[in-house]
């Protein structure tokens, strides 16, 4: 057997070590700068979030001049008196609402869903729309806009519930045999269905979990400063808010831990601020409202043809917007005072 | 039985065979070739890499250029420049010039549970504070709305309660005429709610002294949309059906001299009837260019934001459009998006008032009973 030298092996090891050194640092470099673009890429997408909570804020406040304000029970339960405001600023007689169809105001109520009396004998307003408080000591709403399992009220995505078969005695049919749309879930007792289908699944769905929120502070009546964030606070503001919400746990064992970890989640975290202006005004439905002029003069003139039409109808005009506009937005360079 | 010479064993390995030697030689120069197409792609592809790193990073630049200008609208008033160029738009029937001061009342601030504004048909100024209550009478438009512009009130002519001058109701009209004299058609729509149906009595350019319900805003142009011939009051998106109404930025791909109070207040037809000429007068005037990063190195790839704001069908459009080349490539690229950002008056809010070249900087807003809130451009006392 002839003996190899040790030296060529030597040669292939380094060569080989060498090689692999440079593609381990070659891929080292590109993990790097891969993730130093994740993070950056990250910086800009929580910003597009913070934007997005703007809508969302927005959206809030006009539908809130209208809707969600039946009665709450302690209990969790809804009660099944529906009340509808009918503006921030009422319609009927300019002042702040929201008030119900009774001209009451709309708040809290007790365990048989009567509104609870303040001071003065009449409902107590929530304290978040409540103007006769100081600004120091009005609240803010805080909304969180993460990802649910499945939101209250949920529908199904399916299109054709009802489609028309083309087979059978039925064919060519447009039956609605069915209700359209459908709520998403299925399965469950009648009881539990409506139970389940009202309150949905708010847990958050992981999968999909981005710490998105926004806060409403309301400034006037038809005023409010909104406050955009994405990051870990969950909109609280400061760690006694979350002391007197009862959440010291989402944020760590004990007080010190969490006061620790609130802190270092609000150093993280964007947030952008807005002042929103809230009106009743909606878009006029004026798109030709008369036959373009008097002459010749065999037309109706007061026929109308709804916007976004996409047929010469004459009706009345069909803009449908129960909720106002939002009619002024100005962004807050610096933090206010109160939000 | 002499000893043999040893054999020299070690000697057969002291020397390549020619096999042996041009087998090495070409393995390795299959080393050496491996390991330079190895260099070779491992040094192309940290480049690609790295060029596709940066051009990710500008445009994440210019992406979070794009947001920002959607709240601060710098492209059209550069509140902390004390450079005139840099807030042409605050000159005299700009749409950042000064509220004209009034020495009207301004509305009360509203108490919980009474009457919650002091109002006066009277008033005659811009009141930021007045949320326009759909309650109150003052803000309705009192007119026939099937109303031909220049019939004898033949419906029954309850225009006469709705004009401006003696009129018992002058109100709305006289904010519209305000603001369309001081801020173009475009601030007219902003600042008014969207139920407004644009017109009021004034006199009639075409008839001289007679009243009209549909006055011209301005004799060269005007805010109501011809289509089909319509001569009624007509609401946003009737005006705006088809034809645009911008804001021309400070730099426009047209040069500074398209920022006149006429191209401001002009119609442009965007919709059905338009031509590549219009489209082409409409984006030049409407559409900024800014260079991103004036003193990035030479080699690297060049990314430029444009922005333009405008109003068509009903809708304000602010549009973004990040143009940028591929770096691998050489092929132009373009990001375009639309946003929801502050308003034209809460940009108007945002800026303290000063002419231009002042430098006045940004306004402050701390709360709405803070006594050092700063002045701003809506707020003349």
């Amino acid at each position: 057997m002839i003996p190899t030298t040790s030296s060529r092996n030597g040669t292939i090891l380094i060569i080989v070590a060498g090689v692999s050194s440079l593609m381990a640092a070659m891929a080292l470099t590109f993990l790097v700068r891969m993730r130093s673009d994740v993070e950056e890429s990250q910086a800009v997408v929580r910003e597009v979030q913070a934007h997005i909570m703007k809508v969302a804020a927005c959206n809030f406040i006009m539908e809130s001049a209208r809707l969600g304000w039946d009665p709450k029970l302690p209990n969790g339960t809804r009660s099944p008196i529906r009340r509808e405001a009918f503006g921030w600023i009422d319609v009927r007689d300019g002042r702040p609402g929201p008030r119900g169809e009774d001209g009451q105001r709309l708040g809290p109520v007790d365990d048989t869903g009567t509104p609870i009396l303040g001071l003065d004998g009449l409902p107590k307003w929530d304290p978040w729309t409540d103007l006769a408080l100081a600004d120091v000591e009005r609240p803010a709403k805080r909304g969180l806009m993460y990802v649910m399992r499945r939101p209250p009220f949920a529908v199904s995505p399916r299109v054709a519930v009802n489609p028309i078969t083309t087979e059978g005695p039925d064919a060519f049919k447009p039956y609605m045999s069915e209700p359209d749309p459908q709520p998403f879930q299925k399965g469950m007792t009648s009881t539990d269905f409506a139970q389940a289908y009202i309150r949905g699944n708010t847990e958050a769905d992981l999968a999909r979990y981005v710490p998105s929120w926004f806060r409403i502070w309301r400034a006037s009546p038809a005023s409010f400063v909104i406050t955009c964030g994405v990051g870990e606070t969950l909109g609280f503001r400061t760690w006694d808010e979350v002391v007197d919400a009862g959440e010291i746990a989402r944020f760590g064992y004990s007080t010190n831990d969490g006061r620790t970890m609130f802190n270092f989640h609000q150093q993280q975290e964007v947030r952008l601020w807005y002042l929103v202006e809230w009106s009743a005004h909606v878009a006029s439905s004026d798109y030709q409202n008369i036959q373009n002029e008097f002459s010749p003069k065999t037309v109706e003139t007061y026929l109308q043809r709804p916007v976004n039409t996409s047929q010469e109808s004459r009706s009345q005009g069909k803009l449908v917007n129960p909720v106002g506009t939002i009619r002024m937005i100005q962004r807050l360079l610096n933090e206010p005072r109160f939000w | 039985m002499p000893a043999l010479p040893p054999i020299r064993r070690c000697s057969l390995r002291q020397a390549f065979s020619l096999i042996e030697l041009m087998i090495a030689i070409t393995l390795g120069m299959l080393l050496v070739y491996v390991a330079m197409a190895g260099f070779r792609v491992a040094s192309q592809s940290i480049t690609t890499a790295n060029r596709l790193a940066l051009e990710n990073s500008l445009l994440r630049s210019a992406f979070h250029e794009a947001l920002n200008e959607v709240d601060l609208w710098t492209a059209y008033d550069d509140p902390v420049s004390t450079q005139a160029a840099d807030q042409a738009l605050r000159r005299p029937q700009m749409p950042f010039s000064e509220m004209p001061a009034t020495s009207r009342i301004m509305a009360s601030n509203p108490s919980v549970e009474g009457i919650p504004f002091t109002e006066s048909e009277l008033d005659t100024g811009w009141d930021y504070r007045y949320p326009w209550p759909a309650s109150s009478s003052r803000t309705w438009w009192r007119a026939n709305p099937a109303e031909w512009h220049n019939t004898l009130g033949r419906s029954g002519n309850y225009t006469l309660f709705s004009g401006i001058g003696s009129s018992p109701h002058p109100w709305l009209a006289s904010q519209m005429d305000m603001l369309q004299t001081n801020l173009g058609y475009y601030a007219l729509c902003d600042y008014l709610p969207p139920s407004m149906l644009y017109a009021y009595i004034g006199p009639d350019p075409r008839q001289g002294g007679n009243i009209d319900m549909l006055k011209d805003f301005v004799t060269a142009s005007n805010f109501r949309n011809g289509d089909g011939g319509t001569e009624f009051a007509q609401g946003r998106y009737r005006c705006t059906k088809d034809t645009s109404y911008l804001l021309v930025p400070l730099k426009p791909i047209a040069g500074a001299g398209q920022i006149t109070t006429g191209n401001i207040r002009n119609k442009y037809t965007t919709g059905v009837g338009a031509n590549i000429d219009s489209i082409n007068g409409f984006m030049s005037r409407g559409l900024s260019s800014r260079k991103q990063l004036d003193q990035k190195p030479q080699h690297w790839p060049e990314v430029t934001l444009q922005v333009a704001r405008f109003l068509s069908h009903n809708r304000f459009v602010t549009l973004s459009k990040i143009g940028f080349t591929n770096t691998l490539t050489g092929q132009p690229l373009e990001l375009s998006f639309t946003a929801i950002g502050t308003t034209l008056r809460g940009a108007r809010q945002m800026r303290k008032p000063g002419a231009p070249g002042s430098g006045a900087g940004w306004a402050t807003w701390r709360g709405p009973n803070e006594t050092d809130n700063d002045r701003h451009l809506d707020n003349n006392p």
